[in-house]
């Protein structure tokens, strides 16, 4: 007893050997321990232990205990539920690969969709104090169309925090590109947000270096997040980065007060640099009269924002109007009675603010509700499937559940029997499905655009998410044929007086209906947005998007854009230049306008240009004239409204030209009436406008516009650059084509277009799948029939139709339910759009004619083999 | 049941528990062995050898009250059957018999 073998040894012999052995086995091993203890040492003696058992392994010494079979042991029948389970699987390879394939297709759908889901949904929520933030947001009513946007004017946001004592933190973000050198090399950072010093109060962005309290605080400071530090200062940037700085234009120095860390994919915000907001002069000015800082409050628990915001104009004209602005006049009295405040919780910015213009990064709960939508009806499809096949094929079984029944089996462990079979089935489509989802999600991450954070370590939870999918899916699958097959009688079964397989028929048809319906619901609202993309791609906008290109101006080039106009226009191929504010494509400038005695101060869409636009773009002029060629020497500008302007105003064509307005900084006449065109997408209806020219500062135009005469673009575009580069070297050089500015409008649309098309083609996929299976399967069933029906003269086309013709009904039966479905949500979907086509009832058709086509061509192939089978043959199977 | 042949490891196991009488329990017999032949085989081939044996009916078994020195455990004691002793009374024979076949000893070499 002086020592003691390791006792996991102890414990392995004890599992290895029989029970009557274990003793006698242990005791001989144990005594050769003490020997060798004595020899050689205790490390020695182990080993030999192990070796012992290695040997005894080898020679077979240890015995199994004989069985002793229990009838109340449920592992023995369990064990034997899985033998059963496996040998199904291993017996019915095409069935089971249907269910698994579709399954785990289903499955893989969901998985993609979840993490979209939640991606969505998590925006933001990394913030500590996010729960407590909200955005400050302000509605100016000038005239009759509210503005609501999402930026506040600069003033805003410090009289909030210096009025409410609710208000725990307050900082405000700009977001300008900045141009800097780096290497010799122009660079034009576009992610770039002027923010106050403290930003990192409000939100939890840590950093990584430097001091969150000081850092955004002198003026020139500019932060780096961890990938533009690399950028600029390679892998190493952690060495001496405090002591760094940036050159940007005119030589200004930006001194790198600290690095942050990437911002998550998941947040509203997303910058590569940070700049303190004591660096713009204009700030401190604070004016009232210019929506552009996003204006972020912290409020102390338990305050109430519903309050403060109807407080806010009372308080704001309290204070007295000239000392918040620098308007003219009263300008500033008006200003603030115009002005509404509203604070949104910073939670909501990203899926649930529809009203405010201009939220960062902002998306919509409704692609979250489309997309869960999507992933239901896919992978109830799958489920289907499993039902379906189990219950048809379920006369196979019954044999096996009378024998059961009559050795003693209760129902429901019949029942657990069956749903544990679909639970294995289900798992395998599960691993499956995670493979798919593995292959799929750089694909889904391409064609949304969204990156998929993947983080399963951060996020224990998923897994029980995909547990309980699992078991989800195995009930739904599993339940209603485990009812069946357990339902059967022992004594009707095994007198063989059950022939067909009639449980369920009905509901399997009405399965197969739901099937479809959700699959061509899917088609037919996939050809509806493709159609309606299509019409706003090609729809007359009313400008010449297609002959124009535009050039980007930034603040080094703007200098050089009358020589720039000017010697693009001498190049050949080019027809006409304009500098203008914005391409036609997308106008966002709204301003106040006053109209002599007509109305109360507008504020309508404004489009600063020069002289030449109108040709420029190809807008029609229906009535006056075009601006005066040397209005741009003026001090009076010159005005050209559209159609809806007129009509806004109450005008007529005729006598708007030679009406007088007062716009913000200077007053004119107008000269002419142009035809309306779409300033904005599709979306919205064409809303009252007026482009103007005049002595416009340089500082307005932020873009060139071209009208190329020729279509051998390469050429002119190569020529374009090589001008812009001699005139204007250190400006960024940045051109697009207007018709491609056009399409990028509609990315969204683009995108949900490029989805559905791979959801529905899933969808549908699975579903023939699963009338692939029922198929294969009836036709089975039905040889002798087949025979018999050859022998006495069918046809082999009338057989066809015979077995398809049924399917086919239920198809035509599904696209009619789907029809009416799918017009209800189109109609739904399509009043996004002022301008929309209407439901496409043929292409409706096309899509239901497709589904049956596709329907038939699945079950087509069986039946043709089972109806060219020679009689002899098929009469004489059993 | 198996064959009643005896391999050569069977006959020496048999052939010591019949030496170790009263005695003849895993450890004993491996040290029989080991002091008569000079060879020291491994614990699991003996017991390999024990289950056969028994399964054959040549061995019995019984088993003993506790002893210390194997850490509290039993012993199992063999005993050789009648039909043990007749296999090995067998195995014995046909050797003589193939001895006296040979003559003398001289197994034809050196001539």
């Amino acid at each position: 007893m002086k020592h003691q073998p390791p006792f996991i040894l102890v414990w392995l012999v004890q599992a290895l050997s029989s029970n009557r052995d274990a003793e006698i086995i242990l005791g001989d091993l144990h005594e050769m321990y003490e020997e060798r203890c004595e020899q050689k040492g205790r490390a020695l003696a182990s080993i030999g232990y192990v070796t012992d058992i290695i040997t005894m392994l080898a020679n077979g010494a240890f015995r199994k205990d004989r069985k002793r079979y229990s009838p109340n042991n449920p592992l023995i029948m369990l064990n034997n539920y899985l033998k059963t389970g496996v040998r199904q699987l291993n017996r019915q390879r095409l069935h089971n690969a249907i269910n698994i394939g579709g399954l785990a297709i289903g499955m893989m759908v969901t998985f993609v969709i979840g993490l979209f889901i939640n991606q969505e949904l998590s925006f933001d929520k990394f913030h500590e104090k996010g729960d407590r933030t909200y955005l400050l947001t302000m509605t100016w009513t000038m005239g009759s169309t509210p503005l609501p946007v999402a930026a506040a004017t600069s003033a805003a946001g410090p009289f909030a925090k210096e009025v409410f004592p609710q208000v725990e933190s307050m900082a405000r973000i700009r977001s300008e590109s900045l141009i800097l050198t780096h290497n010799g090399s122009v660079i034009e950072e576009r992610k770039v947000y002027w923010a106050d010093s403290t930003f990192f109060d409000v939100f939890t962005f840590p950093l990584v270096v430097g001091n969150p309290k000081h850092a955004l605080f002198e003026p020139m400071s500019i932060v780096l997040t961890e990938k533009t530090a690399a950028r600029y200062f390679g892998l190493n940037w952690k060495d001496d980065i405090l002591s760094q700085s940036i050159v940007g234009q005119d030589n200004k120095n930006y001194r790198v007060t600290g690095v942050v860390k990437d911002p998550p994919i998941n947040s509203h915000l997303q910058f590569d640099l940070l700049l303190s907001m004591s660096s713009i002069q204009a700030e401190r000015e604070g004016n009232f009269d210019n929506s552009s800082y996003l204006t972020y409050l912290v409020l102390h628990p338990a305050s109430h924002p519903e309050d403060m915001v109807a407080r806010m104009p009372g308080l704001l004209k309290a204070r007295g109007a000239t000392s918040i602005s620098n308007a003219p006049e009263n300008f500033g009295t008006w200003l603030v009675e115009s002005m509404n405040f509203d604070l949104v919780p910073m939670f909501d910015t990203h899926l649930r603010n529809q009203v405010y213009i201009g939220v960062p990064g902002a998306s919509d709960i409704i692609y979250v509700y489309v997309f869960s939508a999507i992933a239901m009806m896919v992978l109830l499809i799958a489920v289907i499937n499993y039902m379906n096949l189990s219950t048809a094929r379920s006369l196979e079984r019954s044999k096996e559940v009378g024998v059961r029944k009559t050795m003693g089996a209760f129902r429901i462990q019949l029942f657990g029997q069956f749903l544990g079979e679909s639970m294995v089935v289900s798992f395998i489509a599960l691993i499956l499905a995670t493979l798919l989802t593995i292959v799929a999600l750089p694909l889904f991450t391409r064609v949304t655009g969204k990156i998929l954070d993947v983080d399963i370590i951060h996020h224990p939870e998923w897994l029980l998410y995909v547990a309980l999918l699992w078991i989800v899916v195995s009930i739904l699958g599993g339940a209603y044929p485990a009812i069946i097959l357990s339902s059967y009688k022992p004594a009707l079964v095994l007198k063989g007086s059950m022939k067909n397989s009639v449980a369920g028929l009905s509901l399997r048809r009405a399965l197969v209906i739901t099937q479809f319906a959700a699959s061509i619901l899917l088609i037919i609202s996939t050809t509806m947005i493709r159609e309606q993309l299509r019409f706003m791609s090609t729809a007359d906008v009313g400008f010449d998007k297609e002959k124009l290109l535009s050039f980007q101006l930034d603040s080094v080039s703007r200098l050089s854009v009358d020589v720039l106009r000017k010697e693009f226009a001498a190049t050949p191929g080019v027809e006409e230049v304009s500098a203008t504010m914005f391409t036609p494509v997308n106008v966002t400038m709204r301003s106040a306008f006053w109209i002599d005695g007509v109305k109360d101060r507008q504020i309508l869409g404004m489009l600063a240009t020069d002289t030449g636009f109108v040709s420029t773009a190809g807008l029609k002029l229906i009535a006056g004239d075009n601006f005066s060629p040397n209005v741009e020497r003026d001090s009076n500008w010159e005005f050209l409204v559209n159609e809806s302007a007129v009509k806004f105003f109450n005008w007529t064509n005729e006598t708007a030209p030679g009406k007088t307005l007062k716009a913000w900084g200077s007053q004119g006449v107008v000269k002419g009436v142009v035809k309306d065109f779409h300033f904005a997408p599709l979306h919205t209806a064409i809303q009252p406008f007026i482009i103007s020219a005049g002595r416009h500062p340089r500082s307005q135009f932020n873009y060139l516009v071209v009208r190329a005469g020729t279509n051998d673009y390469p050429t002119l575009i190569s020529n374009l650059e090589n001008k812009w580069k001699e005139l204007t070297p250190a400006s960024i050089y940045s051109f697009s084509f207007v018709d491609q500015r056009y399409q990028d409008l509609y990315e969204t649309e683009v995108r949900l277009s490029d989805i559905m098309d791979v959801f529905s083609a899933l969808a549908i996929l699975i579903a023939c799948l699963g009338l692939f299976g029922l198929a294969s399967y009836t036709i089975v069933q039905r040889t002798k029939e087949f025979g018999i029906r050859k022998v006495l003269g069918a046809t082999v086309l009338k057989l066809m139709l015979n077995v398809s013709g049924n399917l086919i009904a239920l198809i035509a039966i599904s696209f009619l339910i789907a029809l009416p479905a799918s017009w209800y949500i189109a109609e739904r979907w399509l009043t996004n759009f002022h301008y929309h086509i209407g439901f496409d009832w043929w292409a409706a058709l096309l899509a239901g004619a497709f589904a049956i086509l596709i329907g038939a061509a699945t079950v087509a192939w069986h039946s043709l083999e089972a109806a060219r089978v020679n009689p002899v043959k098929s009469l004489r199977t059993e | 049941m198996k064959g009643t042949n005896l391999g050569e490891f069977e006959e020496v196991v048999l052939l010591s528990v019949a030496i170790l009488r009263e005695k003849a329990y895993g450890m004993a017999i491996k040290v029989e062995i080991r002091r008569r032949l000079g060879r020291n085989p491994s614990i699991g081939a003996l017991h390999a050898s024990f289950n056969r044996l028994e399964e054959k009916g040549f061995l019995e078994s019984r088993e003993s009250d506790v002893a210390p020195e194997r850490g509290g455990r039993r012993r199992r004691y063999y005993k050789i059957t009648r039909s043990g002793a007749n296999a090995l009374q067998k195995a014995r024979s046909i050797r003589d018999d193939m001895w006296k076949s040979i003559g003398d000893l001289s197994f034809g070499f050196g001539k």
